[in-house]
């Protein structure tokens, strides 16, 4: 019984390090709104919004 | 009756199958986060520090505050980040046809999303606000 309790806690300890990256990961995605207060064409937001995104993605270096 | 650990019952070897599938679970989590460069972990100590600010125009500058103590690895820093996000506007505007001013606004916009906690970032009218 004592074998089979230790072996809960071990499950359990397993399950909380699992989880804990994902925690991490998540954090910094909190909804902090930061407005800028500029300008941007409606033309150049549909040209490259998407563009803008996967090269700040691509490029962590700089980004 | 006592049990010993060379006979293990059923219900303890699937715990004991589950914990193997925990452990592999971490380690596939730990290894798909991926190694961050040098410059890559220094530019996001510098955000989140506040030596180095985002600006509204899609570059970096040392932020006027921490001006007199920012080493003189943030500056070349600073220098080389700008260069890299100028070629990359000034190509990204060539290919669409925009004013490159506008690309670099866009992008600020975006990394305001994706820049560390921490971060500082100058507003056109010369106020900084951090993230």
């Amino acid at each position: 019984m004592a074998l089979h309790r230790c072996a809960l806690i071990l499950l359990a300890l397993a399950a909380l390090a699992a989880c804990e990256p994902t925690v991490r990961v998540e954090a910094p995605r909190e909804p902090i709104t930061i407005n800028l207060n500029v300008k941007i064409d409606a033309e150049v937001r549909v040209k490259l919004e998407e563009q803008a995104e996967k090269d700040i993605k691509n490029a962590p270096d700089i980004f | 009756m006592r049990r010993t650990f060379s006979e293990p019952r059923p219900g303890m070897r699937w715990l004991a199958g589950l914990l193997v599938a925990f452990a592999v679970l971490v380690g596939a989590l730990v290894a798909g986060s991926g190694p961050a460069s040098a410059q890559e972990r220094a530019l996001d100590s510098y955000r989140a520090s506040g030596v180095i600010a985002e600006r509204f125009d899609g570059y970096v500058e040392i932020r006027a505050p921490a001006a007199p103590i920012a080493p003189a690895e943030a500056r070349a820093l600073v220098e080389e980040v700008n260069a890299k996000r100028r070629a990359l506007y000034t190509r990204r505007a060539e290919e669409s046809d925009v004013a490159v001013e506008q690309v670099g606004k866009l992008f600020a916009t975006k990394i305001v999303e994706t820049a560390p906690v921490g971060t500082f970032f100058l507003q056109p009218g010369g106020d900084y606000v951090r993230k």
